[in-house]
């Protein structure tokens, strides 16, 4: 285990979740966050406002994902939240803002304090999603507590 | 000195991830006198004639494309480099950047 594994919580790992849009999701997963008290109450606008000028989708190598931050004076404490939908949500692509569709989200709760920890792991969490076997492993897993461990042992 | 500048939304998250990517290639292959930095997207058109390379992360806008083309500042797909999705072709275009660059001097 490294320090990295500090950052993923298995209170924030939400599986199979509905929703038949992006903002949808959004506000259900702000909704948990502000719950977990780790999102201020203005994150949900702030990161939806922050999808549509600068979109997060990115089509990796073995899948597409989305990477949905908002500021860090939205943000009490640094998390990622692990989330997959049940069905294909609509996004953008970072950079170009083609049209793309995903199933995984990776909310980064970014903190000015730990910053430099955050991005050595989307460093790694990159890296990984290049490991085909990383990424066939990964889509496999249907529980919660089960993707928490996978990602805390493997990171 | 040659100066790269990686810009996204805020300067935060993926731009300085594709800072600490390209710090690593660079010394990796034993490239010196690079400096890479990150900013965000509303510092942008105001910082980056100091610079001689863009990368990125936020599609750019027409004015920010003026500024490359009147200083003849070369474009870099970062979000390539931040997925590493091309594999030995990610870093490509920006090596071809720093031998335009390199050639003109």
């Amino acid at each position: 285990m490294s320090s990295y594994s500090d950052l993923f919580d298995r209170n924030l790992v939400f599986w199979d979740v509905n929703a038949s849009n992006c903002t949808e999701l959004y506000q259900k997963i702000a909704k948990e966050l502000e719950k977990f008290n780790v999102v201020e109450s203005s994150y949900f606008k702030a990161l939806t406002e922050r999808e549509k000028e600068f979109p997060t989708g990115l089509n990796t190598q073995y899948l597409p994902i989305a990477l949905p931050h908002a500021n860090p004076e939205n943000v009490k404490k640094a998390f990622i939240a692990v989330v997959k939908t049940a069905g294909k949500v609509k996004m953008k692509q970072m950079g170009t803002n083609e049209d793309m569709e995903t199933n995984y989200f990776f909310f980064l709760g970014i903190v000015k304090e730990k910053q430099d920890l955050q991005v050595k792991l989307l460093q790694r969490f990159m890296q990984l999603m290049n490991d085909e076997s990383f990424v066939s492993s990964f889509k496999k897993l249907s529980k919660p507590e089960e993707v928490y461990e996978f990602l805390v042992n493997r990171f | 000195m040659l100066k790269i500048v990686v810009a996204c939304g805020s300067g935060i998250a993926t731009s300085e991830t594709v800072v600490g990517t390209v710090k690593s290639f660079l010394e990796d292959h034993s490239v010196k006198g690079v400096d890479v930095e990150a900013t965000d997207f509303k510092q942008l058109a105001s910082v980056l004639p100091n610079y001689d390379i863009y990368v990125w992360l936020a599609k750019p806008t027409p004015e920010i494309h003026d500024i490359c083309k009147k200083e003849g500042i070369p474009e870099v797909n970062g979000v390539d480099i931040l997925t590493g999705s091309k594999g030995d072709n990610t870093y490509l275009e920006l090596v071809n950047a720093m031998m335009t660059l390199k050639n003109r001097s």
